[in-house]
């Protein structure tokens, strides 16, 4: 696979704060990363890194093999933190302008601002915009030069719920054309339903980066089940080995182990609890991500 | 080249308050040039009869165009802090043009405004000798046209100086009132105390000399005595001021985040 973006060691503190700390990572083309890690990890401070909003203190990035920068910019699509417009223009100028830039011809204009729902508000001063539309806007300049590249950066926010369905769509008819996107979000299952791969970040340390396509070849089970009383529950769970429990709410448990679900069905019969619920399920990302970052 | 100035007239065609701006700029221009007679500094008419005379009107014209450009600078500086309050620097950058390229694209635009208010410093100094003026040959009319160099050299060097302080304070409120203070009178008291054979390259006032004060003239011999323009001695500073800040501009924009 072809090596989009390659960063190596890329370090930068505010003050005494180190925001990010020797990240090194590897997009391939193709790959639709989404970059999780909690509220000031460093995912922000690391997308303006590699598109040189922010100056690097330390380590380098090379976007497609190491070609020039500003040549590297136009060939992605960006929306970086919150959308940046001048606020007198009309959505079609502002776009115009994203073109001027990116050196592209202005046809995909139209289509752009269809897909993202402003064809109508085209000629609307951006000024009078929502903050829902405005981010819509955002994601149509993204588009609009029809990059091989793209970088949202919580692409989602302040996007109402069928915003946020329509952003989910868009991003997966995307990735399906090749082309390779990096996602910024903390909202998990969005990560979960269009990323091929995740990379974590808490501190400003990459904590692990993994496929999120291939089967996970461990063999611990995530089990849910629920039935009887709590007390009855806990004291069983305890006796079995090879297990852990991860949560318990609402009378419902989530438990880690090898054990096979059928065999804890037999157990808690053999006991004389007969559970209302039982699942095997894979582990969501949710759950590994809290269990990262809370280490 | 072409292309900056193409976006940058795509930022500021549609920007309304850039255009009452500008126009306000020119109608106040016009205005002023039309009362200037009216203007007097104890028994002597600052603007007589004379100073509106070929050759004489280049240099009287340029002198009041000299204070107006201070409406110049601010626009400058609005435009460019504009850039940084609405995150369009940032975008512009991330979209692919290089940090050179935004200060680059400014200056080609604060080049074009200079040049515009030139030609209409030009047909309004024309239009007032043709009036003013008893006698009109080629000779007479065009013996001082080089006085229109210095102000768009003034007007060039002014606006670059307010463009490297909004790069510096990237607030417009912030940056404007320190590019007012500073040309008005911050200098002007930092000169008090030290020699005047330094002070004459301080930035504002290398610029200043560019177009002297005619009533200057007028108090010292009673006789319309017009300033030498003289290349080394005045445009070379004022040209030195306008680079250096556009060297300036530039290095600012390259060493910081945006």
């Amino acid at each position: 696979m072809r090596e989009v973006l390659k960063i190596t060691n890329l370090s930068k503190s505010y003050g005494r704060i180190k925001a990010v700390r020797q990240l090194s990572l590897t997009v391939f083309q193709g790959q639709v990363l989404g970059l999780l890690g909690p509220n000031g990890s460093g995912k922000t401070t690391t997308l303006s890194m590699i598109l040189d909003v922010v100056k690097a203190e330390e380590g380098e990035y090379k976007w497609f093999g190491g070609i020039p920068a500003t040549v590297a910019r136009k060939r992605i699509g960006t929306l970086l933190e919150k959308p940046n417009f001048y606020p007198y223009l009309s959505a079609l100028k502002n776009l115009e302008i994203t073109c001027m830039i990116k050196g592209k011809g202005k046809e995909n204009i139209e289509e752009v601002l269809k897909q993202v729902g402003l064809y109508q508000r085209r000629n609307s001063n951006v000024k009078g915009f929502s903050t829902g539309m405005k981010q819509r806007l955002a994601i149509a300049a993204a588009l609009v030069s029809d990059p091989e590249v793209l970088i949202l950066d919580e692409p989602t926010n302040g996007l109402d719920p069928n915003g946020i369905a329509d952003m989910r769509n868009l991003i997966r008819a995307i990735a399906s054309k090749g082309k390779t996107i990096l996602l910024a979000s903390h909202l998990l299952d969005e990560v979960e339903k269009v990323c091929t791969d995740v990379a974590v970040m808490k501190n400003g340390k990459l904590l692990e980066i993994r496929s999120l396509t291939k089967h996970e070849g461990g063999s611990l089970r995530v089990i849910e089940l629920a039935g009887g009383e709590d007390s009855d529950l806990r004291s069983v769970l305890r006796e079995m080995k090879e297990i852990r429990i991860v949560q318990s709410s609402n009378s419902m448990w989530v438990v880690e182990t090898k054990v096979t679900a059928q065999e804890i069905n037999r157990m808690f019969a053999e006991q004389g609890i007969y559970l209302t619920h039982l699942r095997e399920r894979r582990k969501t990302l949710e759950e590994e991500f809290l269990e990262l970052t809370n280490q | 080249m072409n292309k900056l100035l193409k976006i940058e007239y795509a930022k500021v065609s549609g920007y309304a308050a850039f255009k009452i701006l500008m126009l306000g700029y020119f109608l106040a221009a016009a205005t002023l040039f039309l009362s200037l007679h009216n203007f007097s500094f104890g028994p002597f008419q600052i603007f007589g009869q004379e100073t509106l005379k070929f050759p004489y009107v280049w240099q009287n014209v340029a002198f009041v165009g000299k204070f107006l450009n201070l409406g110049l600078g601010i626009v400058i500086i609005l435009l460019i802090g504009n850039e940084f309050s609405f995150g369009t620097a940032k975008q512009n950058l991330i979209d692919g043009l290089s940090r050179r390229q935004l200060v680059i694209s400014k200056y080609l635009l604060l080049l074009v405004i200079a040049l515009g208010a030139t030609v209409f410093m030009f047909f309004v100094a024309l239009i007032m000798g043709w009036a003013n003026s008893v006698t009109i040959t080629g000779d007479l009319i065009f013996k001082n046209v080089a006085f229109m160099l210095s102000y768009f050299l003034h007007a060039f060097g002014l606006m670059s100086m307010a463009a490297f302080i909004a790069y510096l304070f990237r607030k417009t409120a912030i940056a404007t009132m320190f590019f007012l203070a500073y040309a008005v009178f911050m200098e002007a008291i930092l000169r008090l105390s030290i020699d005047a054979d330094f002070t004459r390259y301080f930035p504002s006032k290398a610029l200043s000399n560019l177009i002297s004060t005619p009533y200057a003239d007028l108090v010292s011999g009673m006789d319309l005595q017009l300033q030498n323009v003289a290349w080394n001695e005045y445009m070379l500073p004022a040209l030195f001021y306008a680079l250096l800040f556009f060297l300036l501009s530039m290095q600012v924009v390259k060493k910081r985040s945006l």
